[in-house]
């Protein structure tokens, strides 16, 4: 005995004949099913093209991840948790290549070589390869880029974004440099952004992208700087001789010249002739620079 | 470094997967309610968009009904809205056309289109699920969260209704 409430339910998927359904509905209702039944399967919804996963997306507001939400306290949690526990999982997590008193040359996996300055600190995650390039950067370094998806250096005064290029950084204090050597270069500055192309530079105290000399920068025995706060030029020299080196003045200098990376004597020239410094030297490694 | 949960809805790749999945389903089921194209598409953008902008706070195991379920909400508020406004206007699904469609079906389907407006909502949505998603009676009362019988019923009374409303139109034509 067939359910009076859903037998037409049964119809349509099959488990009721035709003929059953005569006997019950007649002739005419029968044919009339059926073409219901015919027409309805030929029916048919257009999805509207806006709604392709193509078009769509584009809509969709980049997420920010959370790793640049929460950079600056995850950046001090994980620096006290160095100092307190010397190991943690956030480092587990990172890879981190420091130089604490050379130039050091190191190669990346996805190919591309840097030279970390005296004091510099790069740091990626585990997963690095030519899809994923992000790197956080502190201090100065030169890198030599290999071609693939974008290589981003986060560093605490800007963005610089490349694909295939070489190029230095120096970010120090509230001070960034990015000069490039080859290729093009995206930096972003205080929500700025500068493009630089061979030869050309920015500065964070022009605020603005300046021609250099490229012939400085390619010698890689010696280390050129272009109007560096003399602080930070000091430190470099400080942490490659191995010196403590104190500096006696009241002004803001810009350092701009070369530092030999292998004689000290002519290092220490380069940081006092052009400031008209005095050296003192206090003991086998203490030095003060005296403005005269 | 915070990362995400595996498989969580803000990575994008997944979400990609979510969107697939189920965005045409929402909007063929928001048009067999609504009979509004216009708005079906209007409202699966704004429940993915809204999907993104929230995405961790959902859970993935009970993604589909949550998506049937804002979409359901998303549109009436729309419709009620609208309706302080416009007043109630009348709606129709508009379905393609085939292009091997006889004359004679395409009349027919002009007259079942009509039919189809006169449905209750919950018989409309029934029969077309089955009718074009292809849709087994079990499937269907599982999105819908009903039983099966209460499907077949809605799908015996659908039936009952086209060939009463079809009759009559035939009738008349006589």
């Amino acid at each position: 005995m067939r359910d009076e409430t859903t037998y037409l339910a049964s119809w349509i998927e099959g488990t009721i004949s035709d003929r059953e359904l005569e006997k019950r509905e007649g002739n005419e209702s029968l044919n009339r099913y059926r073409k219901i039944k015919e027409v309805s399967s030929i029916l048919v919804v257009e999805v509207p093209k806006n709604l392709n996963w193509e078009i769509f997306t584009k809509q969709l507001p980049q997420k920010r991840k959370p790793q640049k939400k929460t950079r600056s306290w995850v950046y001090s949690i994980a620096a006290s948790f160095m100092v307190l526990v010397g190991i943690s999982s956030f480092l587990l997590s990172q890879k981190v290549y420091d130089s604490p008193n050379s130039f050091n040359q190191i190669e990346l996996s996805d190919g591309s070589t840097v030279q970390l300055a005296p004091g510099a600190t790069l740091q990626h995650q585990r997963k690095f390869n030519l899809i994923n390039r992000k790197l956080k950067l502190t201090g100065e370094a030169y890198f030599q880029v290999e071609k693939g998806s974008p290589f981003i250096i986060y560093s605490p005064n800007g963005i610089v974004e490349v694909v295939g290029t070489a190029f230095k950084i120096i970010d120090t204090g509230d001070f960034l440099t990015v000069i490039c050597t080859e290729g093009k270069v995206k930096v972003t500055h205080r929500e700025k952004t500068y493009f630089l192309t061979k030869g050309l530079s920015f500065s964070s105290i022009s605020k603005g992208v300046n021609e250099i000399d490229l012939n400085q920068y390619t010698d890689l025995s010696a280390s050129y700087y272009n109007k560096v706060p003399l602080e930070y030029v000091v430190d470099v020299v400080s942490k490659l001789y191995n010196l403590n080196i104190q500096i006696s003045s009241l002004k803001n200098n810009y350092f701009t010249g070369i530092i030999d990376l292998k004689n000290q004597e002519k290092a220490l020239r380069s940081i006092s002739l052009p400031f008209s410094f005095k050296v003192i030297q206090q003991n086998d490694n203490g030095f003060i620079l005296i403005e005269e | 470094m915070k990362t995400l949960p595996l498989n969580s809805l803000c990575d994008k790749i997944v979400f990609e997967k979510v969107y697939k999945q189920y965005s045409k389903d929402l909007f063929r089921f928001l048009t067999y309610s609504f009979q509004d194209t216009t708005l079906s598409e209007d409202i699966t953008q704004n429940v993915f968009l809204k999907l993104w902008d929230q995405c961790e706070k959902y859970d993935l195991r009970n993604i589909k009904s949550l998506i049937f379920t804002m979409g359901k909400n998303l549109s009436l508020n729309e419709i009620k809205r609208n309706q302080k406004t416009d007043g109630a206007p009348i709606k129709e699904i508009h379905f393609s056309e085939s292009p091997h469609e006889l004359l004679e079906e395409k009349q027919f389907k002009e007259k079942l289109t009509q039919s189809l407006n006169q449905l209750s909502e919950k018989e409309r949505i029934v029969f077309l699920m089955n009718r074009i998603d292809n849709l087994t009676y079990h499937e269907i009362a599982d999105q819908l969260s009903v039983s099966q019988k209460t499907v077949e019923k809605r799908m015996h009374q659908a039936l009952k209704k086209l060939n009463h409303l079809l009759g009559i139109d035939l009738k008349r034509k006589k």
